[in-house]
């Protein structure tokens, strides 16, 4: 177990539930392998819905300071938050559309709508500068440490301007063609917080603050974006129209805020390989938690799973085709009615030992990897008390920094090498493809892009994603020490070696740190494991627009804001 | 020129390329990194050190037979101070506190960073640096008493600064307190009229939390270095983007 686990669990909940649950936690290979990361689905756990029901337990305020939006959409919005104590304010500057191509790479100075998230009280001279210094100079421009972060976001061009014309023209948009278009009138362009641009360190949020857990500062500005992009079609449409009517909230509620990401993620989840331990852990151990219950379980538990993969499976029936390279929603669909029958037979009496590892088995046996990974989600929903225990250890695991454990023998480093990294060790990198690929950052702010070994320049720059690669030539070195050595003293002469030997370590206390693959193999799918993180975040509808890049939507069904503020219970799975 | 203010994160964000940039393999420049920023936090000069090119010496140490002696080979202790505080808290681990003597290396600045280093990981450590070209003065004395949150007191003789190339250190490191150390190391008292500091780590923790001021040539240097593993674009660079 990673250190602090069942300290961290036991405060809470009984230790022998921790080390019951710790056998049923399922296989790194199944979990971390690719096709295993691309069947993941959010969970009660997903930063997003924490963040919701957060803002709904304690019914955070978020209030129109300005809405001075022309008819042409733009102008000056601002919001004062209300959050437990604390107050924040976001600022948009709200710009017309420049033209350009629908590639959604990153350009200076391009985009539709600039915003910025403050923390505490401000007066209007530093909204105005902290919004001068992102428009005028973006990547350039300088914060302090008063703000959380900047953030970008532009317009739907398949919804934005029709709804605006449909609202001067005293009419609705149609809910359905809402859900079959892209779900959002803006599409998130970027945060840039923690630290970049002089803005607030994570680390420097205090612990009782509203938005210390991670990500919880991210994707309130997400969540700010889509509550702006209604009062902004609306205020577009009454500058254009005296008969402009509102958006109705049936609207709102099947609109969320778009997304996409590309394959600078995977050089993150590379970089971080604790995060990522901590974010996979946490929902893997509360998967374990719920099977390892067992029977009989309770009527009430059996009937509500049956619901919840019973709404599932219409969810999945009414979407639309997806591209080949995931499985299509009919087929998830087929496979969660067919688990939902095997949950009917719980619900007529059959008594398995575990209840829930009988149904999780079943769904994994099923042939949908998608609908069993969808009834894993589902079963943590059935234990909220669990998934609650674990957010305070997900945060603090999420900090964890790996370092070099110097003590031990080169020979337990070997051992570790062997047993948690045999999956790199069995990469034949001689393999036609085998090292097809290498990430780097383009002189164009930075972006990640991802090169051909054999034919792009940049490789003696190559961003650091090489795990397998990483181990096996340490493995070699390993193996022509002297076994008497210890890792602080074999790494004197090979400091080189530093860097993977901390995550070999971290590795051996900490599961799912690494994705198992070798990532610049020209078969591997950087969607596999984009699409894993965005799962994390608590994406919904995520479908890879390319190889490289996933989109989808955020906040789809999640409460409103007047919602949140008066304390809205449980509409939808957004707030569960 | 006009200091600019930075979040301790963005700065460290950077080292880890600028530090590359600069030479460094990319290991020990991702470990490095914080080495880097907590000194330019604490006391000033980590940038200033990688601006003055010192640091682009792609050197392994060499440990002697004994494990007594490090040869450097004009490595900078922010290359390789964690590699040679590492072994010193491995070997010091086994059994008697450990004095190891490191030779032709460079970069004083960051000596403070490497003892706490050890310190935070149970081990209390005595580390002198002597400036071979000056003579062989003691220019900077550190002991870390260890802890999680280690007591650290450091001298700096102003009449001595450090020179850019072969310099001496004298690392003691074991699990006893100071006192044992200073005993059993044969290290130089700390210097009588020189008072000790010891705000390196509420200077950092001030820095978290505010943010830094570091001098914009500096910075500039610093970013510069960076952008050196940035690549060229082109159109079909463009469309390797996601």
């Amino acid at each position: 177990m990673p250190p602090g686990f069942l300290e961290a669990w036991a405060a809470a909940r009984p230790a022998e539930e921790a080390i019951e649950a710790w056998r049923f936690l399922r296989s790194e290979d199944e979990v971390m392998s690719p096709a295993g990361m691309r069947a993941m689905t959010p969970t009660p756990l997903s930063f997003a819905h924490t963040l919701v029901r957060r803002m709904e337990r304690h019914a955070w305020q978020i209030r129109r300071h300005e809405v001075a939006i022309d008819a042409s959409a733009c102008g000056t919005v601002i919001y004062e938050i209300d959050a437990e104590g604390a107050t924040f304010h976001f600022a948009i500057r709200a710009r017309p559309t420049p033209s350009r191509p629908g590639d959604g790479r990153l350009r200076e100075n391009e985009f539709d709508f600039l915003g910025t998230l403050i923390d505490g009280p401000v007066d209007r001279a530093y909204l105005e500068r902290d919004l001068a210094e992102a428009v005028d100079k973006v990547w350039r421009g300088r914060s302090t440490n008063r703000t959380l972060g900047w953030t970008f976001a532009n317009r739907s061009a398949r919804l934005f301007e029709d709804v605006v014309a449909q609202l001067a023209a005293g009419r609705q948009p149609h809910v359905a063609e809402l859900r079959r278009g892209s779900g959002y009138l803006l599409r998130n362009a970027g945060f840039y917080g923690n630290g970049r641009h002089a803005t607030r360190a994570w680390s420097a949020i205090p612990r009782d603050h509203p938005l210390a857990y991670p990500y919880h500062v991210d994707l309130l500005c997400l969540y700010l974006w889509r509550t702006a992009s209604f009062d902004i079609v609306e205020a577009a449409a009454t500058a254009r129209s005296g008969s402009a009517v509102r958006l109705a909230d049936q609207a709102k509620r099947v609109l969320g805020i778009g997304n996409s990401s590309g394959i600078g993620t995977i050089a993150a989840l590379v970089r971080w390989p604790a995060a990522l331990s901590a974010m996979m852990l946490a929902r893997e151990f509360a998967l374990a938690h719920a099977k390892a219950r067992r029977g009989p379980v309770d009527r009430e538990r059996v009937m509500r799973l049956g619901e919840l993969v019973d709404e599932a499976r219409r969810r999945y029936d009414s979407l639309p085709p997806r591209s080949d390279a995931l499985e299509q929603p009919n087929e998830v669909a087929a496979g969660l009615g067919r688990v939902a029958e095997h949950v009917d037979r719980l619900a007529d009496g059959e008594q398995p030992e575990r209840p829930w590892a009988w149904v999780s088995d079943y769904a994994a046996r099923g042939g949908s990897r998608e609908a069993a990974e969808q009834v894993n989600a589902l079963l943590l929903e059935l234990y909220p008390e669990v998934t609650e225990a674990l957010i305070p250890f997900m945060g603090s695991l999420m900090s964890h920094r790996r370092r070099v454990a110097p003590e031990p023998p080169v020979t337990q480093l070997l051992d570790e090498v062997e047993d948690r990294y045999a999956w790199a060790l069995d990469v034949d990198f001689e393999a036609p493809g085998a090292r097809e690929h290498f990430w780097y950052k383009s002189e164009e702010n930075g972006e990640n892009r991802r090169g051909v070994r054999a034919i792009d320049p940049g490789v003696e720059f190559e961003t650091f994603v090489d795990v397998a690669g990483a181990v096996q030539r340490l493995r070699r070195r390993l193996v022509a020490a002297r076994p008497e050595h210890t890792v602080g003293r074999f790494l004197v002469e090979a400091p080189e070696e530093a860097l993977v030997t901390s995550r070999v370590q971290l590795a051996a206390r900490m599961p799912y740190s690494e994705i198992r693959a070798n990532v610049i193999d020209a078969r591997f799918r950087p969607s596999d494991a984009i699409g894993c993180f965005l799962s994390i975040l608590g994406i919904e509808r995520p479908e890879p627009a390319s190889v490289q890049w996933v989109r989808g939507v955020f906040f789809q069904a999640a409460p409103l804001a007047e919602e949140i503020a008066s304390r809205a219970e449980d509409r939808g799975p957004q707030a569960r | 020129m006009t200091p600019v203010r930075v979040a301790y994160p963005e700065l460290r964000r950077t080292a880890r390329e600028a530090l590359r940039g600069a030479g460094l393999p990319l290991a020990q420049a991702d470990e490095a990194a914080d080495m880097l920023v907590w000194t330019e936090a604490a006391s000033g000069g980590g940038l200033a050190f990688v601006r003055s090119g010192a640091l682009a010496k792609p050197v392994r140490p060499r440990l002697s037979d004994e494990g007594t002696l490090v040869d450097c080979g004009g490595a900078s202790l922010l290359a390789v101070g964690l590699r040679i505080a590492d072994y010193a808290l491995a070997a010091a681990q086994q059994g008697q506190p450990l004095r190891l003597a490191v030779h032709d290396t460079t970069g004083a600045e960051f000596l403070p960073y490497t003892a706490r280093h050890a310190a935070r990981l149970g081990c209390s450590v005595i580390a002198a640096y002597a400036d071979v070209g000056g003579g062989g003065a003691l220019s900077l004395l550190v002991e870390a008493q260890s802890g999680d949150r280690p007591r650290l007191a450091v001298w700096r003789d102003g009449d001595h600064a450090p020179s850019p190339a072969d310099g001496r250190v004298t690392f003691v490191c074991g699990r006893a307190p100071i006192s044992v150390l200073r005993r059993h190391g044969r290290v130089p008292d700390p210097p009588p009229d020189v008072p000790a500091d010891i705000a390196w780590d509420a200077r950092a923790a001030d820095a978290l939390a505010r943010g830094l001021d570091v001098a914009s040539e500096d910075y500039a240097a610093f970013t510069a270095c960076s952008s050196l593993l940035r690549v060229p674009t082109s159109e079909r660079s463009r469309a390797q983007a996601g």
